[in-house]
């Protein structure tokens, strides 16, 4: 839907780092932006590499 | 007991070598840091108008894992902060779009997507931001720690033929031969996965290189969440110990 925040698994901050991350693939490898982002741990890249966008999806209905 | 720092090249990462503890306090360490640490994080929402298409529960939910900085001497009774958000679609609603009554408790960073809106939609709410602990919910978690015993990597200099297998097998690349014997470059990266045991093992028929744990030393490493800095969460959570230690200790006295 829209990128969570944190890590599901750990809990770091990742939200802020999708604007970025979703720039930069277009043209790049995502192995080698989500190492530039800082991202060790398999839980937190999982969190990019899996996410579907739906959020434009949806924008044209409310609760 | 003696420490000592390991570089990092990371501003939000500390790393350090602990002498002379056992595996029992260094856990309390990290559990401490993780779950015992005073910080702020928003509790409740009231919601005025919200016509985007997620629900209310949905965005508080995400407000509240938006990491907050904590001042300096926050404890459970530090006042309640008061955010505010107001928005018109068409628009992404970052977290810099928080309006806090106290300067000093924001979040840490502008750049986190709270919530979309398209044409039309609107979104005005407060949030209440309270003080509290890892235990309860990750979202007052400042931190991320984790531990490892120090390793000790002997090599029987006599029977070893420097086939460079041990060398070219470890995952971490930290073997190297170096005038006529393996040395350890980086021990600190050691992984324990003894690859480098098994690889000489089958090359050698007998073990000439051994890896194991030593038992009173441990590599620390803590990441902060950006609530405060690591120097922060470390002196805060030993303050913890020492007064959960004093009160076991005033209990046992009486």
């Amino acid at each position: 839907m829209i990128i969570p925040i944190r890590c599901f698994t750990c809990g770091k901050p990742i939200g802020h780092l999708f604007k970025t991350y979703s720039e930069r693939t277009i043209s790049e490898h995502p192995k080698d932006v989500l190492d530039d982002l800082g991202l060790e741990r398999y839980c937190c890249r999982r969190m990019f590499l899996t996410h579907v966008n739906l959020i434009d999806e949806v924008l044209d209905f409310s609760v | 007991m003696r420490i000592e720092f390991i570089p990092v090249d990371k501003d939000d990462t500390l790393m350090f070598i602990v002498e002379g503890i056992d595996a029992t306090f260094a856990n309390s360490l990290r559990r401490a840091i993780m779950t015992e640490v005073p910080v702020y994080a928003c509790n409740e929402v009231v919601f005025y108008t919200n016509s985007s298409p997620l629900y209310d529960e949905v965005i508080s939910h995400r407000i509240g894992l938006v990491p907050l900085t904590t001042p300096e001497g926050t404890d459970k009774d530090s006042k309640m902060v008061t955010m505010s958000l107001e928005a018109q679609g068409p628009t992404t609603v970052y977290s810099g779009s928080l309006v806090s009554d106290d300067p000093s408790v924001q979040p840490v960073n502008d750049e986190f997507p709270l919530l979309k809106l398209g044409p039309g939609q609107s979104i005005s709410l407060n949030a209440e931001c309270y003080v509290g602990y890892g235990k309860d919910h990750v979202k007052w978690q400042p931190g991320l720690v984790g531990y490892k015993n120090y390793p000790i990597i002997d090599v029987d200099k006599q029977r070893c033929n420097l086939c460079g297998e041990c060398v070219k097998t470890c995952p971490t690349k930290i073997l190297g031969i170096e005038e006529g014997s393996i040395v350890v470059l980086e021990i600190f990266k050691c992984t324990f996965c003894k690859s480098c045991e098994d690889a000489c093992k089958r090359l050698n028929e007998n073990e000439i290189i051994t890896v194991r744990p030593m038992n009173d030393k441990f590599i620390f490493r803590i990441e902060s969440f950006g609530n405060m800095s690591t120097k922060d969460l470390l002196n805060t959570a030993l303050n913890v110990i020492e007064k959960k230690a004093e009160r076991l200790d005033q209990l046992l006295n009486e």
